[in-house]
């Protein structure tokens, strides 16, 4: 057997075993990063589409307007809260969603009464999947996208 | 959905030409020729791969596809090295591995609910214990430590099957505990201390890794079961205190250990000193092995089947790394450590992603069971920390750990189904 023969099957090996870690970290990244995060992004919202929350019940009162998330907010009764309540059992801070790798979490911001989503109390941040229910106060917020 | 199977399927061919490629180096430079009858060895783990990919393909459809190819990555380069060391311990090695495949395979179509099993936490908790102490009472002691139960010809070692059974326990007892754990008591110094009853679970088990580094002479599970319920028990409550008092507790256990036994004292003497000529040629001879074999290797390391893996104590098993190291230098050990690494990660994603506490949390404790577990044999053999002997995982020839490792794969994947699946 030719040397020659022996040192490209020693690379060949070593090539092999990169090619699959780049394979993968590629494939890793892309689904992170890649197909829906990409098209979500803040630059390409457009009117009612996008990631949003749509307010079905604000203190208690009906009422359905929705809110683009874009790179995410804060959920609160305080002013410069990006998504405004006028809900009394919110905090001025109440909570947050935010957009990490792709993906959407809420996370409570030591409210007082509490962050629920699907009627389940939130002690960590929770990721959000479309069709969730985030109730904050008497005010639910359905998650959209 | 197709795109990821798809996926799947190709890296999993990728990685099984790891196998082919290998053996075909081995036989190559050995007999001057591709011997070709030899490639029934990566052609069987290559089957046992496939029919798992099946029966998770039909049981858990919508599981993460990246688990399956890079565990078989490890079990192929695995192999390579172990047919290189010793062809029957390679074909050894393919009949565990086909056992460990077949059990995952049960595990994916009965396992329905993983969350399920939290209803039996204390049997499973009572039965890791059990399966530990046996050691400490049954075990006959090999290389100084007592790890392995002979049941007739059967050896096996229960700590590789107690780490699963703790850590399913632990995840269940955390995930209704931790909102009392993490219930706040006096302030101290600026850190909030918890409630002195809350650190009672710590305290007892730090009380069972002392006792299994007493009785059983085993350093690196005694820090793999400490390790593992620290890191639950910060990922459950968020709380560093914990991590902090960890490894204070930890450090006070190893100096006392260090103080009162003899072969605490001496793995940390040949650690510290491991080409003294006094102990070259006797306690330190295998770590010092070890060592040459990664210097002997270099960057692109000597070429299968042309270094001298078989001066190095116990290379099929705890010093497989340091087999590689020499044969396929540093591109070939990073490769290993990046692979661990993405798995940890992926587990900790799984973790990330899944709804009910339970699956949450024993996502993330399987996760750190890889990653210590790999991290304590790896940084042991290239002398990073004292050395202590335990499996690198789907990798390192033994039945009972491929066995264990494959359950937790199949735990793994069958939490990441429940992530997919709820969400929609």
């Amino acid at each position: 057997m030719p040397e020659i023969v022996i040192v490209v099957l020693k690379y060949l090996f070593l090539a092999l075993l990169y090619l699959f870690v780049a394979l993968v970290v590629m494939a890793v990244l892309r689904e992170l990063y890649g197909g829906r995060a990409f098209s979500s992004g803040p630059g390409v919202l457009k009117k009612g589409r996008g990631p949003r929350l749509v307010i079905a019940k604000e203190g208690g009162r009906g009422r359905k307007v929705a809110h683009p998330v874009q790179g995410g907010l804060v959920i609160g009764r305080a002013p410069d809260c990006d998504l405004v309540l006028e809900d009394e059992f919110v905090s001025n801070y109440h909570a947050k969603v935010y957009l990490l790798g792709g993906r959407f979490y809420v996370e409570d911001l030591g409210s007082t009464n509490g962050t629920f989503v699907n009627g389940r109390r939130i002690s960590t941040p929770l990721e959000l999947r479309g069709g969730d229910v985030i109730q904050v106060g008497r005010t639910s917020l359905e998650f959209q996208r | 959905m197709v795109r990821r199977r798809l996926l799947e399927f190709g890296l999993l061919i990728i990685s099984s030409a790891v196998g082919f490629i290998g053996l075909l180096t081995v036989d190559a430079v050995r007999q001057g020729k591709f011997a070709l009858q030899h490639l029934w060895y990566p052609g069987l783990l290559l089957g046992c791969f496939l029919l798992l990919y099946l029966v998770k393909l039909c049981a858990k459809p919508n599981s993460d596809p990246f688990l399956l190819p890079m565990v078989s990555s490890l079990c192929f380069l695995g192999m390579t090295a172990l047919y290189r060391l010793d062809p029957h311990v390679a074909r050894m090695q393919l009949i565990w591995t086909g056992v460990g495949a077949a059990a995952a395979a049960l595990m994916l179509v009965f396992l329905k609910d993983v969350s399920s099993l939290g209803r039996y936490r204390y049997t499973l908790g009572f039965i890791g214990i059990l399966l530990l102490v046996s050691t400490m009472v049954l075990g006959k002691e090999v290389n100084g430590a007592k790890l392995w139960i002979s049941i007739g010809p059967l050896n096996f070692q229960p700590s590789e099957l107690a780490k699963i059974f703790l850590t399913i326990f632990f995840a269940s007892y955390l995930a209704e505990r931790k909102e009392l754990l993490s219930q706040v008591g006096k302030r101290f110094l600026g850190v909030r201390l918890p409630r002195a009853r809350d650190l009672g679970p710590l305290l007892a088990m730090w009380a069972l890794s002392l006792l299994i580094l007493v009785y059983q002479k085993d350093l690196g599970s005694s820090l793999l079961f400490f390790g593992i319920f620290v890191a639950m028990l910060y990922i459950a409550t968020g709380r560093l205190f914990f991590v902090m008092a960890g490894m204070l507790l930890f450090l006070i256990g190893a100096f006392f250990a260090y103080q009162v036994f003899g072969h605490v004292k001496s793995r940390v003497r040949i650690w510290l000193d491991p080409l003294n000529p006094e102990t070259v040629s006797g306690e330190s001879y295998q770590i010092a092995q070890s060592l040459f074999a990664f210097a002997e290797g270099g960057i692109a390391g000597k070429g299968l089947a042309r270094g001298s893996p078989r001066l190095i104590p116990f290379a099929e098993t705890d010093f497989v790394f340091a087999a590689l190291g020499e044969e396929l230098g540093v591109f070939g050990a990073v490769f290993v450590v990046m692979i661990f690494l993405l798995l940890a990660a992926r587990g900790m994603h799984i973790s990330m992603g899944c709804r009910n506490d339970v699956g949450k949390l024993l996502a993330a404790g399987l996760a750190v069971v890889l990653f210590l577990q790999s991290f304590i044999i790896m940084g042991g053999v290239t002398r990073l920390v004292p050395l202590t002997g335990i499996t690198l995982p789907f990798v390192s020839y033994g039945g009972s750990s491929l066995f264990s490792n494959f359950l937790l794969l199949a735990l793994l994947i069958s939490i990441s189904r429940e992530v997919a699946e709820d969400g929609g």
